[in-house]
């Protein structure tokens, strides 16, 4: 019972600070609110009676944890109802951590370096806007959100078919002209609304729900973002469990036998072709999803949204949290994205700090802020996160 | 007709001169570390600024003749040159053992670093600034082209620093080394080469290249702004895959290959100067996957 | 446990502590460039809204006036966010916004959404005035003006052949058609279009394939940077024409960093010299005893008159303070007696005011055609071919 109260503490512990990070106004206040996190964990992490009691906490009742949290994610937005920019803004870092994941099955799980991973998303996005805002079809939402997603894993397998012998370097610098190649394409072409985007991108309707509008709930007027991240959220869920079951699964396991030692990994009889078109089919897929539920939410997609310093900024997240773990990679997604907006008054520097970041985490934490577990064999066939 | 012809000849040239200098560090780092270096097209763009700023204080004072120009060149050199060692000593030297992965992604690092921090700490560092004219003014015709002095200047300067370090690479004994590591790394430290020497050397020279080729980018297009460096990264990329990873005679005929298909392609195609970078782009993939061993490169086949 | 318990409350303690105190006021909202290429015209704009404010203040108004000033960075896509900040804070009331076409063709459906009112201080696109939104009116004359008044202008000093290079943005495309169709109609001949993309840097092919075409003029529908690149290129491949640019060009950078080689070029502007404006040199010198660290920009009369507007919109709703009452209020503007000239809005929110002028370079200055050596015949532009 005790260990119970424990998880339900330090996650409502973790739910309110959470909470007041985003709501202070002053940049001071949240400087001085980041100090005492940080010391608050260092304490805590060298505290072994501590850092004991609470692995043990969560441990032993992770369901209860896992089920507790996601409860706890919905209600977050609901703390930010008088500021519609705040949900806004958190839905936005909800669509990075699903792009960040999809990056992932490439970055993480193949070790493969794609620089131009903002191309997919861009094509979801478009995909959508083209064929809501320009052509104006009523298709139901969810076959545009799988068309999206069918799309940009079309681009996805263009791009994985001609680069199947490429690794490393070549790999990567393939995907920044690949990258570069999309952004200005659609930047020129008139098809496309060239640089000025495609404007007046109409809301989601879900079965019968349009998330452009207000809903009054209790007799709150609940503002049109919060639909908008609910939805997100339920994706970002269901991506969040897809990776997971991949990760471990054959395919998983089979991508990170590849990224160790390919030629071992053949010799193994893993076939590295197919693998590898997994990877890029699921990765730019997710990019897609991503990039349909951007669009609607946005309402006016352009170029810019989608350029290198986007792919880049994805790239940061990944490195950040952790490299091919779920929730390390969600939490650097999420920094990173509500990160500009806290620090309004730097937001000059944020292309720096990200510079900065990437440097200094692979040099010295390369493995992220919540490292990649080790798989544990329990017997045959059978692998297990620890 | 004839001069229109003659014209676009020049601009090829003078275009694939500027490359080739960029081109040229890709193709060396590369060679000797199996690195991409992405910082490279930023240091490039470094030399440029570093230089104006040389400008915007030492020639204040002195005026502009032919020994400040000689200085500026100098002493832009060195500090570009320092800030490739810097470059290497602070980030990729302590991942020497680790994935490529790493190495790749710190480059991009320091890229996106040295870009951000040009816009950020250089006065106004956010807008293109005017390059100061470094060279005479006079413009000559001939065979009905346009040429100004400054690209005479560019050429010649050019052509010297490929000459030099040419002969550095193929005549002295630190050159060997380069050669010697760029070809089997095992085998060159078994026979007594300085790794780390030789990777620090050629910093020096990709950089030292890099860094002049940005003063005469500034002086050629007399303008410079503080992202040029990523797009002229990217190019100089582009020229050293083209004309093969590895060999430097293949980066200096890539770079003519991309000046000309991008000319061309601005100059003959409808919507060509809207696309070719889209174009330039795209033949990088083909090589890429067609022939990544370039026009002039060997094939390498990975030993198990 | 216990330890726990105390980390929480000690957290909860500190967050209480950080209250929330407010007065009923009135926002009103500015969104220009104050960062990015176009800084300083949003920087001029921001410091005339400024001054507004700070005049009214100083009336007994029935409301406090709360100002908020946002940046769009010149990025459409930061517009829409920074639009989206202002339209979800309710109080907000008015929003004095944009001097970039792209970022106020992308806003403006935001706007919209919100029932927001927006008076556009610097944007020109016709586009902005033509989708019939009732919350959106503009200052500055479109766009469209500029380009006929360019037409006729140099036609009539006798150019036939015109060689028009633009950029592939909305801004860029929207000026080519429509001077092309002017020239067109009045006679004139378009021997060359090229589009070209923000940031390039190598005309010289393209310039080079237009010196075989020997035109009188080379048009350049785009800003400052490239075109100091044009100029200066024209001569390096020795292409001997007339320049010509529109009011993207029309600016010291231009000068700045095109140096000897802008001599003689002509820039259309919408606004004359501020000294020749109704009351211009009375907003002058108030700008000058603001001390503000920013120098008064071309549109910044244009914010001031736009803010102006709005307050005086506000006091008119005054008690009616809602969104819907401002919208009205605005459009019912009757020849307000602004620095510009008097202004009314039409039914499409376009402002009544016309003051398109011809510039050229002279000694490294913007001087007005009319006063310039060039009109007196004393120092001669490139003349027509025969």
């Amino acid at each position: 019972m005790g260990k119970i109260l424990t998880v339900l503490l330090i996650e409502l512990l973790i739910l309110i600070v959470s909470v007041f990070a985003l709501k202070i106004e002053s940049t001071v206040g949240f400087l001085l609110l980041l100090v005492s996190i940080v010391f608050a964990i260092y304490y805590g992490a060298k505290n072994e009676k501590i850092r004991y009691r609470l692995q043990d906490a969560f441990s032993s009742s992770r369901r209860f944890a896992l089920i507790l949290g996601i409860i706890l994610i919905f209600i977050f937005p609901l703390f930010f109802m008088d500021s519609p920019y705040w949900v806004f803004v958190i839905t936005i870092g909800v669509i990075y951590i699903i792009l960040a994941i999809g990056l992932n099955m490439m970055l993480g799980s193949l070790d493969l370096v794609n620089l131009g991973f903002a191309a997919f998303f861009g094509i979801g996005a478009y995909t959508v806007g083209m064929i809501t805002a320009k052509y104006g079809l009523h298709l139901p939402y969810l076959i545009v959100l799988l068309l999206a997603g069918i799309v940009a894993m079309i681009f996805g397998l263009l791009l994985c078919l001609p680069t199947m012998g490429m690794k490393g370097y070549y790999f990567s610098l393939t995907t920044i002209a690949f990258g570069l190649a999309v952004e200005l394409t659609i930047n020129n072409l008139e098809w496309t609304g060239g640089p000025g985007g495609i404007k007046n991108i109409p809301h989601i309707s879900l079965f019968g729900l349009n998330l452009g509008d207000s809903y009054t709930v209790f007799g709150y007027d609940l503002p049109f973002q919060l639909n908008y991240f609910y939805f997100a959220l339920v994706i970002m869920l269901l991506v969040m469990l897809v990776a997971w079951l991949i990760h471990n699964s054959r395919i998983g396991l089979s991508w990170n036998a590849i990224k160790e030692d390919d030629i071992a990994a053949r010799a193994q009889g893993i076939n590295i072709k197919v693998y590898r078109i997994y990877a890029f089919a699921i990765g730019s897929f997710i990019a897609g999803v991503a990039g349909a539920i951007f669009a609607p939410l946005m309402g006016y997609i352009a170029p810019t949204n989608f350029t290198y310093a986007h792919s880049i900024t994805m790239v940061a997240m990944v490195i950040l949290g952790g490299i091919d773990n779920i929730m390390g990679i969600a939490l650097g997604a999420f920094l990173l994205s509500i990160a500009p907006e806290k620090f309004r008054a730097f937001s000059d520097y944020r292309m720096l700090i990200y510079a900065l970041i990437i440097i200094l985490m692979v040099i010295y934490r390369p493995q992220g802020l919540i490292p990649k577990k080790i798989r544990k064999y329990d017997f045959i066939g059978g692998a297990k996160d620890e | 007709m004839l001069s229109t012809v003659s014209q676009q000849l020049l601009n090829v040239i003078m275009l694939g001169s500027l490359y080739s200098l960029v081109a040229i560090g890709f193709t060396l780092f590369f060679g000797v570390l199996d690195l991409i270096n992405f910082a490279h097209g930023d240091v490039f763009m470094l030399g440029s600024f570093v230089a104006l700023f040389l400008f915007m204080t030492v020639a204040f004072f002195s005026g502009v003749n032919f020994f400040t120009v000689l200085l500026l060149f100098l002493i832009t050199g060195f500090i570009v040159v320092i800030a490739g060692l810097l470059i290497y000593k602070l980030t990729i030297k302590p991942l020497a053992t680790s994935p490529p992965l790493m190495m790749l992604l710190v480059t991009v690092g320091v890229s996106i670093f040295i870009r951000e921090g040009v816009m950020l700490f250089f006065p106004d560092g956010a807008s293109p600034h005017p390059f100061p004219k470094i060279f005479p003014e006079t413009t000559y015709t001939f065979l009905g082209m346009n040429i100004p002095a400054g690209y005479i200047f560019i050429i010649v300067i050019s052509i010297f620093l490929v000459v030099a370090m040419s002969i550095f690479v193929n005549k002295t004994k630190l050159g060997m080394s380069i050669r010697a590591t760029a070809q089997d790394r095992e085998a060159a430290l078994m026979m007594g080469v300085d790794i780390d020497k030789t990777i620090a050397v050629t910093f020096i020279i990709g950089s030292l290249l890099a860094g002049i080729g940005g003063i005469l980018n500034g002086a050629y297009y007399s303008t410079i702004k503080y992202d040029m460096g990523f797009i002229a990264g990217i190019k100089g990329f582009s020229c050293s895959v083209v004309g093969g990873l590895g060999n430097v005679y293949g980066a200096i005929v890539g770079s003519f290959v991309i000046a000309f298909l991008e000319t061309i392609g601005a100059a003959f195609l409808p919507f060509g100067a809207e696309y070719k970078d889209v174009f330039t782009f795209i033949i990088v993939i083909i090589f890429l996957v067609i022939r990544p061993s370039g026009l002039m490169g060997e094939k390498k086949f990975e030993k198990v | 446990m216990r330890r726990i318990f105390i980390f929480v409350l000690a957290f909860l303690l500190l967050f209480s502590t950080i209250g929330f105190a407010g007065k009923p006021i009135v926002k009103i909202a500015f969104i220009g460039p104050l960062t990015g290429p176009a800084a300083f015209q949003g920087l001029g704009g921001r410091n005339a809204f400024k001054l507004a404010i700070m005049e009214a203040k100083k009336q007994n108004l029935p409301f406090k006036l709360v100002p908020v000033i946002l940046d769009d960075q010149s990025d459409p896509t930061v517009a829409v966010n920074a639009a989206l900040k202002v339209c979800s804070d309710k109080r907000v009331l008015v929003s004095i916004s944009h001097w970039n076409s792209p970022c106020a063709l992308a806003t403006i459906d935001t706007f919209h959404r919100y029932g927001l009112a927006t008076i556009v201080w610097g944007a020109v696109h016709p586009g902005i005035t033509q989708k019939g939104y009732k919350e959106v009116s503009r200052i500055p004359t479109p766009l469209t003006f500029q380009n006929r008044f360019a037409a006729k202008f140099l036609t009539n000093l006798g150019y036939k052949r015109f060689a028009v290079i633009y950029e592939t943005s909305d801004y860029g495309k929207g000026h080519k058609d429509v001077f092309t169709k002017a020239i067109k109609e009045l006679g004139g001949e378009i021997v060359s279009e090229d589009g070209i993309v923000a940031g390039e840097r190598n005309f010289q092919p393209i310039l080079t394939k237009i010196k075989a075409k020997n035109p009188d003029v080379v048009y350049y529908g785009g800003y400052s940077p490239e075109a100091a690149l044009i100029v200066t290129q024209m001569k390096s491949v020795g292409l001997n024409a007339q320049f010509v640019g529109i009011s993207g060009i029309s600016d010291a950078k231009f000068i700045k960093l095109a140096k000897e080689n802008a001599e003689g070029t002509i820039g259309f502007v919408d606004s004359p010299p501020m000294d020749k404006l109704p009351k211009g040199k009375e907003f002058m010198e108030k700008y000058k005893k603001a001390h503000f660290k920013e120098d008064i920009a071309p549109y910044s009369p244009h914010a001031y008159d736009a803010t102006w507007i709005a307050i005086e919109a506000l006091k008119r709703a005054y008690p009616k303070l809602n969104r819907k009452n401002v919208v009205k209020e605005i459009r019912n503007t009757k020849d307000y007696d602004g620095v510009l000239g008097k202004i009314s809005f039409d039914e499409n929110g376009q402002s009544n005011i016309v003051t398109i002028v011809a510039r050229v370079v002279q000694d490294g200055k913007w001087v007005l055609w009319e006063d310039s050596e060039y009109a007196k015949g004393i120092r001669k532009l490139v003349p027509p071919k025969k």
